[in-house]
């Protein structure tokens, strides 16, 4: 499978170097000790827990997902990649890779978070539907924002420019219905959430396949 | 089968590259262009194989009498630049692996380790490509360029790094595709452009003035 | 040439009306005259980027670019419009409910708008050549364009609502003074007209730039 080749390729890559994985890491865990401290033993209410993971959700996310298309820019393998394979398939295959890597972030930082923070859990199943459906919006919009930026001369520093504005409203959403299940929300309470970020990720990701071309082809 | 190159140019940020040029170019044919640096020899080969638009005129490819999509076109074509390289990180193997397999082409180990033969690099299959010489990066480019076996192959100065047995490998594999397709090379090496230059095209300014709009290229 | 000086005393007249022919909203006094002026900037604002979308769509398609300059300087309008609509609104602000910025629904979406110009410019100033600056451009732009009514959904069910209520609301009564009415909807006309004017004038520039640039070509 064509899509299968493109991940795998991604995976070994990363799997030698290393690089977003680490990087990813280290800044997720630097963000969430610094908050940690910076909360102390303070009770938070459950909205302010839930705006903390998404700032650390997100900054991460920038730093992780800008590497996706730099690196083949920098090193000259995009035009090879270009002559081997579709547009679309191309972004499928960092699309996934990049869904990979931030699901993985996801299961890493939400657990450490509530070791180090200890809020009260709320309910678990709604919150983790929330957050996954959120990070299947973030991955949807940042990866062609990352082709994006790769284009415009691999100034990693603009993907957060350019991505809080077309995220903000998933963002304001997946905020406000995580606070909603930390705070003890049942499934109807944030099912409105989820059908919209469903919704926004449809959307985007369709808008991305479209558009996908003009940024990835000169 | 043809390529034709039909009154292209380029600009680039408001200068002009090469104006007007034109060429046919049929099976069997090696097509050299030359050209001093900055002329745009790289330009024209990109726009060639897809990788760039042209800011006017037009390539066509007509295979088996069908004219084929300028998407189609890409992935009809092998190509070796200076400006492509391969994945450092991924072995010769795994390299060549991951192109057949992005093409939608079936993988076969037998097939790759053969090229690799064929290219002296069968010692070296199991090693990541970052870790060879310029020489041996250079080969590999070209396994690369005719895994598929493409009607046409594109190589932009392939005689740069390459040692005799280099060159005299890379000249067997010109010889071995002019019987299959086409081959089209930008070179400066006299050397080449005498062994190759079936037709060639020069692109260059007009001597001695700064009219950028240079002599329409021809053949 | 006539017109821009019948727009000049058109908008005196507008000007004059709203201080001196409408009278004050009940509730909020005086203050009220500033919707004359608030809401038709803010309308600017937004048109000026649906002018600026469409344009980019325009450019992805035909590839002309024309059209991106075009989506450029209607964002420059835009951007304008913007901070003045969000200026006006935070004076609004102060006055009625204590702060100058408050988060209310229609403060956070021009403030998303203000965000949206900002990282199209910053876009724009990271490329230099031309023709990829208005590639990616337009793609951001038409990316930023579809988030927008997800926005539009989502704020009003989270962030308090104070904002007056919008002026026609469709299939209700309509909740201003004739008077305040006929003053608002010239205003917004006069704006309008502003907003057409900087284009009219913006337009013709770049056509100047061009045939100087033609010009500059084959002198």
């Amino acid at each position: 499978m064509r899509l299968g080749a493109l991940i795998k390729k991604d995976l070994l890559e990363e799997f030698r170097t290393r690089y977003a994985v680490n990087s990813l890491l280290m800044f997720a865990v630097t963000a969430l000790v610094m908050v940690s401290f910076a909360v102390g033993m303070n009770p938070l209410t459950g909205q302010l827990h839930a705006a903390l993971i998404w700032i650390i959700l997100f900054f991460s996310a920038m730093s992780g997902m800008a590497r996706s298309f730099i690196k083949e820019e920098e090193k000259n393998t995009a035009p090879a990649l270009r002559l081997a394979a579709e547009p679309e398939l191309v972004f499928l295959g960092k699309l996934c890779l990049n869904f990979l890597l931030m699901l993985s972030l996801g299961a890493l930082v939400i657990p450490l978070y509530y070791i180090l923070l200890h809020p009260r859990p709320g309910s678990l199943a709604p919150a983790a539907l929330v957050i996954f459906l959120g990070i299947t919006g973030l991955v949807g919009a940042t990866t062609i924002l990352a082709a994006i930026v790769a284009k415009a001369g691999s100034k990693s520093t603009l993907l957060p420019v350019l991505s809080l504005p077309v995220l903000l409203p998933l963002l304001v959403t997946a905020i406000n219905a995580t606070g909603t299940a930390m705070g003890g929300g049942t499934l109807s309470d944030v099912s409105q959430a989820l059908q919209f970020l469903a919704a926004y990720t449809v959307v985007i990701v369709t808008a991305s396949l479209l558009l996908f071309d003009f940024v990835w082809n000169d | 089968m043809h390529l034709f190159l039909e009154q292209v140019s380029k600009h680039y940020q408001g200068r002009v590259i090469f104006e007007a040029v034109s060429g046919r170019i049929a099976l069997h044919d090696s097509f050299v262009v030359t050209g001093p640096n900055g002329s745009g020899k790289s330009t024209l080969l990109k726009i060639l194989c897809g990788l760039l638009r042209p800011t006017s005129g037009t390539v066509r490819m007509e295979q088996g009498g069908r004219e084929l999509k300028p998407e189609e076109r890409k992935y009809r074509i092998g190509f070796v630049s200076p400006e492509i390289n391969l994945y450092d990180r991924l072995t010769a193997l795994e390299n060549l692996a991951f192109f057949t397999a992005a093409r939608g082409l079936p993988v076969r180990r037998s097939v790759i380790v053969d090229l690799l033969e064929k290219l002296q690099l069968k010692d070296s299959l199991d090693q990541p490509v970052g870790q060879f010489s310029s020489g041996m990066k250079q080969r590999m480019k070209l396994a690369c360029a005719v895994l598929h076996e493409p009607p046409v192959l594109v190589l932009d100065e392939p005689g740069s790094n390459l040692d005799d047995r280099g060159k005299q490998l890379f000249e067997n594999t010109i010889r071995a595709q002019r019987q299959k397709g086409i081959v089209v090379i930008a070179t400066n090496e006299p050397g080449e452009v005498e062994k190759f230059g079936q037709k060639v095209l020069h692109l260059g300014r007009a001597p001695g003035g700064p009219d950028q709009k240079g002599p329409p290229g021809g053949i | 040439m006539l017109w821009k000086y019948l727009l000049g005393f058109y908008m005196l007249l507008v000007t004059a009306a709203a201080f001196l022919y409408a009278p004050p909203a009940l509730g909020l006094g005086e203050l009220s005259r500033i919707i004359f002026f608030h809401v038709p900037v803010a309308w600017v604002g937004c048109l000026a980027y649906l002018v600026s979308m469409l344009n980019s769509i325009a450019f992805l398609r035909k590839q002309k670019l024309e059209y991106d300059r075009r989506a450029a300087f209607n964002a420059e309008i835009g951007l304008v419009f913007t901070i003045l609509a969000t200026v006006t609104g935070a004076i609004f602000s102060r006055y009625t409910w204590g702060e100058y910025w408050s988060w209310e629904p229609r403060q956070t979406s021009i403030f998303v708008l203000l965000l949206i110009y900002g990282a199209y410019f910053v876009l724009r100033s990271a490329i230099e050549d031309e023709e990829k600056r208005a590639r990616l451009a337009s793609v951001y732009s038409i990316l930023a364009f579809i988030s927008v009514p997800f926005l539009v959904f989502i704020i009003p069910r989270i962030y308090s609502h104070l904002h007056p209520n919008p002026i026609i609301n469709p299939g209700k009564q309509m909740e201003m003074d004739a008077r305040m009415f006929r003053v608002f909807l010239a205003s917004l006309a006069g704006f309008t007209g502003i907003y057409a004017w900087f284009h009219n004038l913006h337009s013709r520039y770049l056509k100047l730039k061009a045939k100087f640039e033609e010009a500059e070509k084959h002198a």
